[in-house]
């Protein structure tokens, strides 16, 4: 027979790996809204490449450490590597970076307008 | 089956309810996520995307250690910052959207589209030329109706 804990993991895992299915279901369907995700907010449209590599940094650094806990069998969380925090901080920055820059931009722009 | 066995599976089982309402409810958009990425202005937020990769990928891990382990484990100065870095973002970008919130709602310049901008236009005058139809006739009719009272 089972024990509570071994049923508390199942649950916890069915429930969270549930959870995941539904986000990434309607996240490929549409039924999340994704637009605009990878597109500059100035009004020109245009794709933004400091989003795509966010993206990417993103997904690379959460694959990585998937496949990290996959590894390991210490019993504890696997430490990430300074290597990719550095990674992860520039991609962050310069998305920030830029965010700041043409929110400022265009600020100034509609200051010199009125 | 003793008293603390009792009350083990009375917990397993009401969390376990919880756990299937959550995702039934989830699954027939009675708890909406459709806006679950988005910003104020209905565009997707990349740092929200970011905050929620990582939300998933930590807690899918700590519960499978949790489980090979049977304790708590002790959470890593690295995983801390990946995930202080990941709020860092969001935050300071919602602060910098909110810091100019005409820009962030696309109210400052009106649209960068020049057969939008027509569209639009036409619009207001559609809804103009409506709304002047409705006054004329309720002008008409109150006239008719005056002389009546009179």
């Amino acid at each position: 027979m089972l024990s509570p804990v071994q049923i508390l993991h199942f649950e916890a895992t069915a429930f969270l790996f549930g959870l995941a299915a539904i986000v990434a279901y309607q996240l490929l369907t549409g039924q999340i809204n994704l637009q605009g995700i990878l597109q500059r907010k100035d009004g020109t449209g245009q794709t933004s490449p400091e989003r795509i590599q966010l993206l990417l940094a993103t997904l690379a650094a959460a694959a990585r450490y998937l496949a990290a806990v996959a590894q390991s069998h210490s019993g504890t969380l696997p430490d990430i590597d300074n290597n990719w925090l550095y990674v992860m901080g520039g991609s962050s920055g310069i998305y920030v970076a830029h965010k700041a820059w043409s929110t400022f931009k265009a600020a100034q722009q509609l200051g010199e307008k009125s | 089956m003793t008293m603390v066995q009792v009350c083990g599976f009375v917990l397993c089982l009401f969390i376990g309810l919880l756990g299937l309402t959550i995702l039934y409810l989830i699954w027939t958009k009675q708890i909406n996520l459709s806006e679950l990425l988005s910003e104020a202005n209905g565009d997707a937020s990349m740092s929200r995307f970011q905050l929620l990769i990582f939300t998933f990928v930590i807690a899918i891990s700590l519960v499978e250690i949790v489980a090979s382990d049977m304790k708590f484990p002790d959470i890593p100065t690295g995983v801390l910052t990946l995930l202080g870095i990941s709020a860092s973002t969001y935050a300071v970008g919602k602060g910098i959207s909110y810091s100019q919130p005409d820009i962030m709602m696309g109210t400052s310049g009106g649209t960068s589209d020049p057969s939008a901008a027509q569209a639009a236009a036409d619009d207001a005058k559609a809804h103009a030329d409506e709304a002047k139809a409705h006054a004329a006739s309720a002008q008409q009719s109150a006239d008719q109706v005056k002389p009546a009272n009179l």
